[in-house]
C-alpha cells in the first residue's frame, strides 16, 4: 500500500478551507440556539385548565398529572420526578364577610399541625397578577411512606401557599416541592400564577 | 557439476515498501473487538456470579478505564515502533477528556437539562432533541479539539484524521463513562454494555467528522459545505443512537411480561460502529485512490 504525503501545503488556508470552518462555527451557533429553543419550548410548555363551575382558568406544566378528586378544585403533580412529586394545587374555602386572610392562614396552620415536622417559615404580602393583594406563607414538613414495611428515608418538603379572598371564598394556591429542589422549581409557580385567572 | 543458483531463474526480489505510519483501522477493529469481548464476558460471568452492590463503583470505574488501556496498548504504544509516529495523539485525547468534563457534561445536563424534558417527548422529538443537544455538543467539541490541536500540520495522510478522531473518542467517552458509573452506580454487566455503547457511538461520530476534516485538508478544492455536512451527520447519528438504544433496551409498557434487554442496545451500538466504519472506510479508500490517480497524472 502506498501513502501519499502532502507536506508544506498547510501554511495558509484556501478560501474553500476557510469557509468550511466558518460554516461549522455558524452551524454550531445556529444549532445551539435551536437546542435552547427546544429546551425552553419543552420545559415551559403548558396545558390549559378551565373549570367553569369554580370560575378558574390556568395553564399548568405539560405532562403533569391532573387530579380533581380531592378536597380541592384541582391538583397537578410532576410524576416524572423521583422522590416527592412537585405539586400545584388550587383549593377554595367558603368564608364569611368578616373573615380575613389571617384567619384562613391560622386555620390552615392548625389543620396541618399534626403533620410530621410542620413548621411555618415565613408570611408576607403577595401581589397577584390582577394586582389584588394576597398573602403568602412558606412552610416545611416531612413526608414518609405510610406503609411501615417499605424501606426509605423520609423527605423534607417545602411548600408555599398563596391566599386571597374573592367573591366570598378564600382561594388557596399551594406549591409543594422537595426542599432540595424547591428554589429550582419555584419559577413553575411564578409561571402558573401569571396565567391563573379566577 | 554446477551449483544451482536461484538468482538466475527467479526475478530479483523487490524491496517491500514500508508503510511509515501505524495502521489505524486495524487498531480500531482490535480495540472495539476486545471491548465487545470484555462486555460479553462480563455479561456472561454476572449470570453466574452475584457481585455485591458495594463493589459496583470500583468495578464500573475499572471497566470505564479499559478503553483507555486498550487505546494506549494498541494505538499509542504502537506509534513508537513506526518510522513516522503521530505526535499529538495524547494531547487530543486529554483535551477531549477535559472538554467533555468541563464543557459537554455541564452544558448538556445542567444548562440544556435534557433529562428533564427529552425522555418525555415522542420518538421523533427525542431524535431531533438529542441531535441538537447531546449530538451537536459532542460533534462540535470533537471538531474543535482536533481542528485546533492536530489539523492541519499533523494531518500528513488522510488516515491521520481517523487516528486523531479515535484518540478524541477515547478521551471523551472515558469521561462520559466515568460520569455514568459514578453517578448512577450500574451493575457490572449494564456498565460494560453502556461503556461499549458510549465508546462505539463516539468512535462512529468521530470517524464521520474525520472524513470531513481530511477532505478539507487534502482535497485541492474541497466543497465548503462538506465539513459542516459531516458534523451535522455526526450529530444526527449521535442523536439517533441514544433514543433508539433506549427503545431497544428498556422494557416495553405492554400486557404480559416485558423485560430489559441491554444486549439489544449493545448490538445496535456495534452495528452503528460497524456500519459507519464500513461506509467511511470505503470513502477514505476512494479518496486516496483519487489522490493517487491525480498524483500519477501530474507526474
Amino acid at each position: 500500500m502506498s501513502a501519499i504525503e502532502i507536506v508544506g501545503a498547510s501554511d495558509s488556508l484556501s478560501f474553500r478551507q476557510r469557509w468550511s470552518h466558518y460554516l461549522v462555527l455558524i452551524f454550531g451557533l445556529v444549532g445551539f440556539i435551536i437546542a435552547v429553543n427546544l429546551r425552553d419550548g419543552a420545559l415551559n410548555a403548558t396545558t390549559l385548565y378551565i373549570n367553569a363551575q369554580a370560575g378558574i382558568r390556568a395553564e399548568y406544566p405539560q405532562n403533569w398529572l391532573l387530579d380533581e378528586e380531592g378536597d380541592y378544585i384541582f391538583r397537578v403533580r410532576d410524576l416524572s420526578q423521583a422522590g416527592f412529586n412537585t405539586t400545584l394545587q388550587v383549593a377554595t374555602r367558603p368564608v364569611s364577610s368578616i373573615t380575613t386572610t389571617r384567619n384562613v392562614l391560622d386555620a390552615l396552620t392548625l389543620g396541618r399541625s399534626q403533620t410530621l415536622g410542620y413548621t411555618v417559615l415565613s408570611e408576607e404580602q403577595y401581589i397577584l397578577p390582577d394586582e389584588s393583594t394576597g398573602i403568602t406563607m412558606s412552610y416545611t414538613f416531612v413526608v414518609s411512606d405510610p406503609n411501615p414495611f417499605l424501606q426509605g428515608v423520609p423527605i423534607v418538603v417545602e411548600g408555599q401557599d398563596i391566599l386571597t379572598i374573592k367573591r366570598g371564598q378564600a382561594i388557596i394556591i399551594s406549591f409543594i416541592s422537595d426542599a432540595t429542589t424547591f428554589d429550582e422549581n419555584l419559577p413553575i409557580l411564578t409561571r402558573f400564577m401569571s396565567t391563573l385567572e379566577f | 557439476m554446477t551449483a544451482f543458483d536461484s538468482r538466475f531463474i527467479t526475478p530479483p526480489k523487490e524491496e517491500e515498501e514500508i508503510y511509515p505510519y501505524r495502521r489505524v483501522w486495524s487498531s480500531i477493529i482490535a480495540e472495539s473487538g476486545v471491548m465487545v469481548a470484555v462486555a460479553i464476558i462480563i455479561f456472561l460471568v454476572t449470570r453466574f456470579v452475584e457481585v455485591p452492590r458495594r463493589f459496583y463503583p470500583p468495578i464500573g470505574v475499572a471497566i470505564s478505564l479499559i478503553p483507555v488501556g486498550l487505546w494506549i496498548g494498541l494505538s499509542w504504544w504502537r506509534e513508537r515502533f513506526v518510522p513516522q509516529p503521530r505526535t499529538k495523539l495524547v494531547s487530543v485525547a486529554i483535551i477531549s477528556a477535559l472538554a467533555a468534563n468541563a464543557i459537554a457534561i455541564p452544558l448538556v445536563e445542567d444548562f440544556l437539562q435534557v433529562d428533564k424534558w427529552l425522555p418525555l417527548e415522542n420518538a421523533i422529538n427525542r431524535i431531533i432533541g438529542y441531535t441538537f443537544t447531546q449530538g451537536l455538543v459532542q460533534s462540535i467539541l470533537t471538531y474543535l479539539v482536533v481542528r485546533y490541536v492536530a489539523w492541519p500540520d499533523n494531518f500528513r495522510v488522510r488516515l491521520d484524521s481517523i487516528a486523531y478522531g479515535a484518540a478524541s473518542a477515547v478521551g471523551y467517552a472515558t469521561i462520559l463513562n466515568l460520569h455514568l458509573v459514578l453517578s448512577s452506580n450500574p451493575s457490572p454487566d449494564i456498565a460494560a454494555f453502556r461503556i461499549f455503547d458510549a465508546l462505539a457511538v463516539q468512535l462512529a461520530v468521530n470517524i464521520i467528522i474525520a472524513y470531513g476534516l481530511s477532505e478539507v485538508r487534502f482535497n485541492a478544492r474541497p466543497f465548503p459545505v462538506l465539513l459542516v455536512a459531516t458534523i451535522a451527520l455526526a450529530s444526527f447519528v449521535s442523536g439517533l443512537a441514544l433514543p433508539l438504544r433506549s427503545g431497544l433496551t428498556n422494557a416495553a409498557l405492554e400486557q404480559g411480561i416485558g423485560s430489559v434487554s441491554p444486549i439489544r442496545g449493545f448490538l445496535l451500538s456495534a452495528a452503528i460502529l460497524a456500519g459507519v466504519s464500513f461506509i467511511f472506510a470505503f470513502l477514505f479508500d476512494n479518496a486516496e485512490r483519487q489522490d493517487a490517480e491525480t498524483a500519477a497524472q501530474s507526474e
